[in-house]
């Protein structure tokens, strides 16, 4: 939803004073008259910063024009990033200027505000994810996931113990990654909504989990292990790539598209490099062949297998590879 | 019983002096030795930059004029690399020359070398072997130390060999590679080649020496000439040996449910055993054979090897998905492996799909490489496992290397149609 754009009415303007640190201190509007600046109380705006004078500025109208004058300061006043003492200047939209060790900062009544920052967290699908029903179930699938990738790696019976220990290490890590995003969060957007990003995070490790296992398993039944590979690599950057989107979604202002762009190239940063390391490790010279069949109980199995002459012509092509390597 | 022969060649960097017993030797081991010490030589391999010895053996005077012959195994860096090694003798007394490389038999180890220098009378061939219990003399030059007698006897040829190897009980140790056993006549009636250990020795006849000179010209071979030799020869013998183990329905064994090929051949050694995992859940029961006599061609090349293991694996109490997880994760690190490296072979390329057989689904692998310099050998790894049960499967892995196309696939098809299942056995 696009919001109209509202211009300030002018005059006044108006005129911030930000402290050491960048921090809006005081806010004030401007009606054109003489206002006298400075760390005595008879001036108009009171700064109270040990480094500027009693009397330290000076602004005024001058021929319609807004003016700022230095009275001559001790430490003098410094236009943006200017090095030069400032004796006087007009003033123009948007101008800092640096006194002491504060700054002033100045708004004429023509500038456009800038629109509305929208809040993630109150709108759209990720919303959800702020409710404790959502954050908990997804909680109790990530850790459901994390129990049977560990029965599956691990054939002997996991005591209690055995259980909390193999699924400490994935569960510090998942808060790890959810902590930066809140810092990122919190540093971008001033509030860091921790538990979203942890929410985010357990679904990215449950679809991980749940869409490799899948295709794992339609690979195994369709005979597919050639396809698999490329089809698992393909399908943790997708996910990887909606995982990040989701966390920056939470925070940034920029558009869709650029978000999305942005998430893609995170998810190949992430996983590009061990997808090409695997490819490389697969292309290397090794006196082991790559004996990586998928393996899955026989009533997973769809596809009829062929007798062992067809399965012995198809090595042929095989035949041709190895010949063409060995000749170069 | 597991049990590999040593190869011989003496690596500088392995010498080490080692004591002997002194023997009693006869006075005819004597005159042996004053006879027919200066036919024997000492063969060392030279890499040529830094004039350094890359290896150490034993050769003999044989046959015509200047001609010495010793093991393949001895002068492998000189056949692999001609350009970076040279090979030269040093005789007992001290005289040092160079060889040139005529001929070899790397199925027998055998290699045929050539000096222009003026040699002593070469050593006459006897080509009937002696009767068992003859008293024989290995001469060479063991870990460096100089020439050595060494008596012996003479103990039939080894009945389960896939080449004819004779076995010498006597000591033969690493450098004497190459020597000449002498009877008492002096004739040379083989040629040290391996050793067990504990005076188990094993000799070339002297007949392919003999061959071997009959198939060999005058002058040095070049590199093309010695792979078409070496490839010819590796052809030859691969044809023969699947020749020998097609002819017949493969030999089986039982584990279990399953039938599955057993010892091929008596040049195949064979054993096996059950293990359990620590975990308790997993049950394995292997069984596994292999040719005894593999062909060395280079340290980065073993050729001419038949291997295979069959692995039985169940879990009754384990679920299928889990359990096939884990036969999954066996393939990770496959149990028998070739070596090879990238001067010398090709990768692997592997097909990977279902196949089926009479009452028996399998997911199979199998993987091909080709020889780089020795046109139309492959090595194969083939890798089946049955998909037949929830709760037990068998994972077999069949090794081929040195074969042509057409005997590998031979081979590798009668390997699976061995295999049945306890619907089909009796």
């Amino acid at each position: 939803m696009s919001e109209p754009e509202y211009a300030m009415s002018r005059p006044p303007g108006c005129i911030e004073i930000l402290n050491r640190n960048g921090q809006l201190v005081h806010r004030q509007l401007w009606d054109g008259s003489r206002i006298q600046i400075g760390r005595a109380l008879d001036n108009e705006l009171v700064v109270a910063d040990p480094y500027v004078c009693p009397h330290h500025l000076l602004l005024s109208m001058e021929g319609g024009q807004p003016q700022i004058q230095d009275l001559d300061s001790l430490n003098g006043s410094y236009l943006g990033n200017s090095k030069n003492r400032l004796e006087s200047s007009p003033l123009r939209d948007g101008m800092t200027l640096n006194f002491g060790h504060s700054q002033l900062r100045f708004h004429s009544g023509t500038g456009v505000l800038a629109p509305t920052l929208r809040d993630s967290a109150r709108l759209g699908f990720l919303s959800g994810l702020s409710s404790p029903w959502v954050m908990i179930s997804l909680a109790i699938l990530a850790l459901l996931v994390l129990y049977a990738s560990e029965l599956l790696q691990d054939p002997g019976k996991l005591g209690l113990l055995g259980i909390a220990e193999e699924m400490s290490y994935p569960m510090i890590g998942i808060i790890l990654w959810a902590g930066f995003w809140a810092l990122l969060n919190r540093v971008l957007a001033h509030r860091s909504h921790f538990l979203v990003h942890l929410a985010i995070a357990f679904a990215g490790v449950t679809s991980l989990f749940v869409i490799s296992q899948l295709v794992l398993i339609v690979g195994f039944a369709l005979d597919w292990d050639v396809a698999v590979w490329w089809l698992r690599w393909m399908g943790r950057i997708m996910i990887m790539a909606g995982v990040v989107f989701a966390h920056i979604r939470y925070f940034s202002q920029a558009r869709i598209r650029r978000q999305a762009l942005l998430a893609g190239c995170a998810a190949v940063l992430l996983f590009g490099t061990p997808a090409v390391g695997s490819f490389i490790e697969k292309t290397q010279f090794s006196s082991l062949p790559w004996l990586d069949p998928l393996l899955r109980p026989p009533a997973y199995q769809l596809r009829e297998g062929v007798p062992v002459e067809t399965f012995m012509q198809r090595a042929q092509s095989l035949r041709e590879r190895a010949d063409d390597e060995a000749k170069d | 019983m597991k049990f590999r022969y040593w190869i011989l060649p003496l690596i500088l960097n392995c010498c080490f002096p080692r004591l002997v017993w002194a023997q009693a030797v006869a006075a005819d081991t004597a005159d042996l030795f004053a006879d027919w010490r200066d036919r024997v030589l000492q063969i060392q391999v030279i890499e040529k930059q830094t004039q350094s010895k890359s290896g150490i053996g034993s050769g003999f005077l044989a046959g015509p004029a200047g001609f010495v012959f010793t093991n393949y195994h001895v002068i492998a860096d000189l056949a692999n690399h001609p350009g970076e090694y040279e090979a030269h003798y040093l005789s007992e007394s001290g005289e040092r020359g160079t060889l040139q490389l005529v001929n070899v038999d790397v199925v027998h180890d055998l290699a045929l070398l050539r000096s222009d220098a003026q040699h002593p009378e070469p050593l006459a061939i006897a080509e009937l072997a002696p009767r068992q219990g003859t008293r024989l003399y290995s001469m060479g030059f063991p870990y460096d130390i100089g020439l050595t007698i060494v008596e012996g006897t003479y103990n039939g040829l080894l009945e389960r060999s896939l080449y004819e190897r004779m076995h010498f009980t006597g000591s033969i140790n690493p450098g004497m590679s190459g020597g000449p056993v002498l009877n008492q006549a002096g004739a040379v009636i083989g040629i040290n080649v391996a050793t067990a250990g504990n005076q188990v020795g094993f000799l070339v006849p002297a007949k392919f020496a003999s061959r071997l000179l009959q198939d060999s010209g005058d002058e040095p071979i070049d590199s093309a000439g010695l792979h078409a030799t070496i490839s010819r020869q590796l052809q030859d013998n691969q044809a023969d040996i699947a020749a020998r183990l097609l002819a017949n329905a493969m030999s089986t064994t039982q584990l279990k449910n399953y039938r599955v090929a057993g010892e091929l051949a008596d040049w195949m050694s064979c054993w096996g055993n059950s293990l359990q995992s620590p975990s308790e859940v997993m049950k394995q029961v292997y069984y596994q054979c292999q040719s005894q006599d593999d062909i060395f061609l280079s340290d980065a090349l073993t050729t001419g090897v038949i291997r295979f293991q069959h692995d039985l694996i169940s879990a009754e109490q384990l679920q299928p998905l889990r359990f096939y997880h884990q036969l999954e994760k066996r393939s990770y690190y496959p149990q028998l492996r070739l070596e090879g490296n990238k001067e010398t072979v090709s990768r692997y390329h592997c097909q990977s799909g279902f196949l089926s057989h009479s009452e028996l689904n399998f997911k199979s692998t199998f993987c091909v490489r080709a020889y780089r310099q020795l046109a139309g050998i492959y090595d194969a790894y083939f890798y089946l496992t049955s998909l037949v049960d929830d709760h037990e499967a068998l994972q077999s892995t069949l090794i081929l290397a040195g074969f042509s196309w057409e005997n590998l696939v031979q081979l590798s098809e009668a390997f699976v149609n061995t295999i049945a299942w306890r619907a089909e056995l009796p």
